[in-house]
C-alpha cells in the first residue's frame, strides 16, 4: 500500500461519514475500549442519550456477535481470545447506522438468513411478540448468547435491518449487516 | 449483606437477604453472562421462593445491558411474578431521565409480571 492508497481508504472512510470503523481482531477488552470512545464522541456531540444509548447497544451486539460466531478467531492462553471481523457507525442525514461484517460457515447460513429474512419482515408488533417468546424459550441450539440480539437491534431500528451473504470461499460466506437508528 | 462491586461491564449489585432489598446498579455486558450471573442469581431465587408474608423491594438502575442481560433479568422477573403471589414485591425501576431505551426496557418488563408493584423514576 502507498500513501496515497492509505489517503484513498481515508478519504472513502471519510466521505461515508464514519465516526469509527475496525477491521481486525475484537476482544471483549477491545469492545470495552471502544464503547468508552462511542460515549465520549455521542456525548460530546450532544447526541440525545435516548439515541447514543441506543448506538452503543447496536455496537455492542454487533462485536460481541463477532466475538461469539466469527470463525476466524486466534486462542491464547495467555490472553482472551480474539476474533476477526469488521465494524464501522457512521451517519447518513440525521440518522445513524452502525455495520458489522465477519465470515461464516457456509453450513450455517441458511438457518441464519431465514431468521433474519424473517425478523427484517416483521413490524414492531411482531418483533415484540417474538421478543418475548424467546425471552421464555431456552436458546436456539448454537448460540452462546440468548437468540434475542437481533430481535432487539430490529426491534431499535427506524428501518428494516439489512443483510447479505456473499460468497466467499468453499466452506465460508461473508456475512455482513446493517442497522439504522 | 452482599456487595458485588462494579466492574466496567457489570453492575453493583447489592443482595441485603435479612431485609429484602435488593439493588442492581450499573451496566451489565459481560462477555459470558452466564458465568457472571448463575452464582448470583441462583442463590438469589432459591432464597426469593422461600420467603412469605415478606416486603421485597428491588431497585434497578441498569444504564446498559446487552441482549443476554436482558434474559438475566426477565428470568429474575419471573421469580418476581410467581413469590409475588404470597409477598408484597415492589420494583424501583430507574432511569434517567432522557435514556428511553432503559425506560422501555422496564417497560417491556413490568408487562409481564401481574402482582409486582412497580414504580418508574426518571432521574
Amino acid at each position: 500500500m502507498t500513501l496515497n492508497d492509505f489517503r484513498t481508504l481515508k478519504e472513502m472512510i471519510e466521505a461515508k461519514n464514519i465516526i469509527f470503523c475496525y477491521n481486525g481482531y475484537l476482544s471483549q477488552e477491545i469492545i470495552v475500549a471502544i464503547s468508552s470512545m462511542i460515549k465520549g464522541k455521542l456525548s460530546a456531540d450532544e447526541t440525545k442519550m435516548g439515541i447514543s444509548q441506543k448506538v452503543l447497544y447496536m455496537f455492542v451486539e454487533q462485536a460481541q456477535n463477532i466475538t461469539r460466531y466469527s470463525p476466524d478467531q486466534i486462542q491464547n492462553p495467555e490472553q482472551a481470545s480474539m476474533s476477526y471481523g469488521s465494524v464501522a457507525i457512521g451517519t447518513e442525514g440525521d440518522k445513524f447506522y452502525i455495520m458489522c461484517s465477519n465470515r461464516i460457515e457456509k453450513t450455517k447460513v441458511a438457518a441464519l438468513s431465514e431468521k433474519l429474512e424473517a425478523i427484517a419482515a416483521m413490524n414492531q408488533e411482531e418483533l415484540k411478540a417474538l421478543y418475548k417468546e424467546k425471552m421464555r424459550s431456552e436458546p436456539d441450539e448454537g448460540s452462546k448468547g440468548a437468540s434475542i440480539g437481533f430481535i432487539e437491534m430490529a426491534r431499535k431500528s427506524s428501518e428494516p435491518i439489512e443483510f447479505d451473504f456473499i460468497e466467499n470461499d468453499e466452506i465460508f460466506d461473508c456475512f455482513t449487516l446493517k442497522v439504522v437508528i | 449483606m452482599t456487595t458485588i462491586q462494579a466492574t466496567v461491564t457489570t453492575p453493583k449489585i447489592v443482595l441485603d437477604t435479612r431485609n429484602n432489598v435488593f439493588s442492581f446498579e450499573g451496566e451489565s455486558y459481560p462477555e459470558d453472562v452466564n458465568a457472571f450471573f448463575d452464582p448470583i442469581m441462583n442463590p438469589l431465587k432459591t432464597h426469593l421462593k422461600n420467603q412469605q408474608d415478606s416486603n421485597i423491594q428491588f431497585d434497578f438502575f441498569l444504564t446498559y445491558f446487552n441482549s443476554a442481560s436482558t434474559k438475566v433479568f426477565f428470568n429474575l422477573f419471573s421469580t418476581l411474578d410467581e413469590i409475588s403471589e404470597f409477598n408484597s414485591v415492589t420494583v424501583n425501576w430507574k432511569h434517567h431521565e432522557e435514556d428511553d431505551t432503559a425506560e422501555e426496557f422496564g417497560q417491556d418488563f413490568k408487562e409481564d409480571v401481574n402482582n409486582v408493584s412497580f414504580n418508574f423514576i426518571a432521574i
